[in-house]
């Protein structure tokens, strides 16, 4: 038995191989709405969404009229040399879009991919956030 | 017979193989492979004559978490998320277990692994001794 390292590194060769295929490939591709989950605290709200094989690079993300659209061109492995044997995945690319509340303030979205997860952060304006109100004793 | 593949196993979720029997029971009698379609974690494999490739999708994993081990023609794919850390969306395996049979051994100094974007990247070569040799017909 031995064991083999895993590493993380920027591929780049594979990046390069798939600019060629690129038009064709997604031409013939389905595109899905990607797995989601939102979750919510005082601040406002955080989106994450599942986007696995897409880079930084081909991550499309706008705020636009009250909607948040997503669209990613995942990677195809470039292995056409190689006879697939074996499949429980289609490369897919992703699509969507959200609504999002009237509260949030979109000049301070921020959004983070980290190996197929994106997070959106949502926060809401400061106006819109809860306050504590003091109660004064007359 | 001869397999590829053995049965993905997801230690976290007693259900998920409850799932998959019931899935694997859907597609009786179609071709293997689609009984794991809908696993969590899946996985495809290329082959050439010497060399094998890998793509698993594994979103949100880090590099570390994944043990990856060859025996022989054998490929074993383990993950195990360590106690204390957990992956950034709630719902996903937090372990697996895979293997492949290869139709060849193994080179393990020349299996080669990457993670990104995440979907690992596996690259594993044929053992040079394992491959055909071509043998001179002598004239008698």
């Amino acid at each position: 038995m031995t064991n083999c390292q895993v590493t993380t590194t920027e591929n780049k060769s594979l990046e390069q191989n798939n600019k060629k295929q690129d038009v064709k490939a997604t031409a013939r591709r389905q595109t899905v709405f990607p797995r989601y989950k939102l979750n919510t605290d005082d601040h406002g709200y955080e989106l994450k969404v599942l986007v696995p094989g897409v880079s930084k690079e081909s991550l499309q993300l706008e705020v636009e009229g009250g909607r948040l659209s997503l669209k990613g061109i995942a990677q195809e492995p470039g292995w056409e040399q190689f006879r697939r044997v074996h499949a429980e995945f289609e490369t897919t690319d992703y699509q969507a879009v959200f609504t999002i509340p009237k509260e949030i303030d979109t000049e301070s979205v921020e959004a983070k991919l980290v190996q197929g997860i994106l997070t959106v952060r949502l926060p809401k304006r400061e106006s819109e956030k809860a306050r504590k109100i003091q109660v004064v004793s007359g | 017979m001869f397999r590829l593949l053995d049965t993905p196993v997801f230690l976290d979720h007693p259900f998920r193989e409850l799932n998959r029997l019931q899935e694997t029971l859907r597609h009786f009698g179609r071709h293997e492979s689609s009984s794991f379609r809908n696993a969590d974690l899946p996985l495809n494999l290329y082959l050439s004559d010497n060399e094998a490739r890998l793509a698993v999708v594994l979103p949100g994993w880090n590099a570390e978490w994944i043990d990856l081990t060859v025996d022989g023609n054998r490929l074993f794919l383990k993950g195990e998320v360590p106690e204390g850390e957990s992956l950034p969306v709630e719902g996903l395996s937090t372990t697996f277990q895979r293997s492949v049979n290869l139709p060849f051994q193994i080179d393990a100094e020349q299996v080669s692994a990457n993670y990104t974007n995440g979907v690992l990247s596996i690259t594993a070569l044929r053992l040079e001794s394992d491959k055909p040799k071509q043998i001179q017909v002598e004239l008698g």
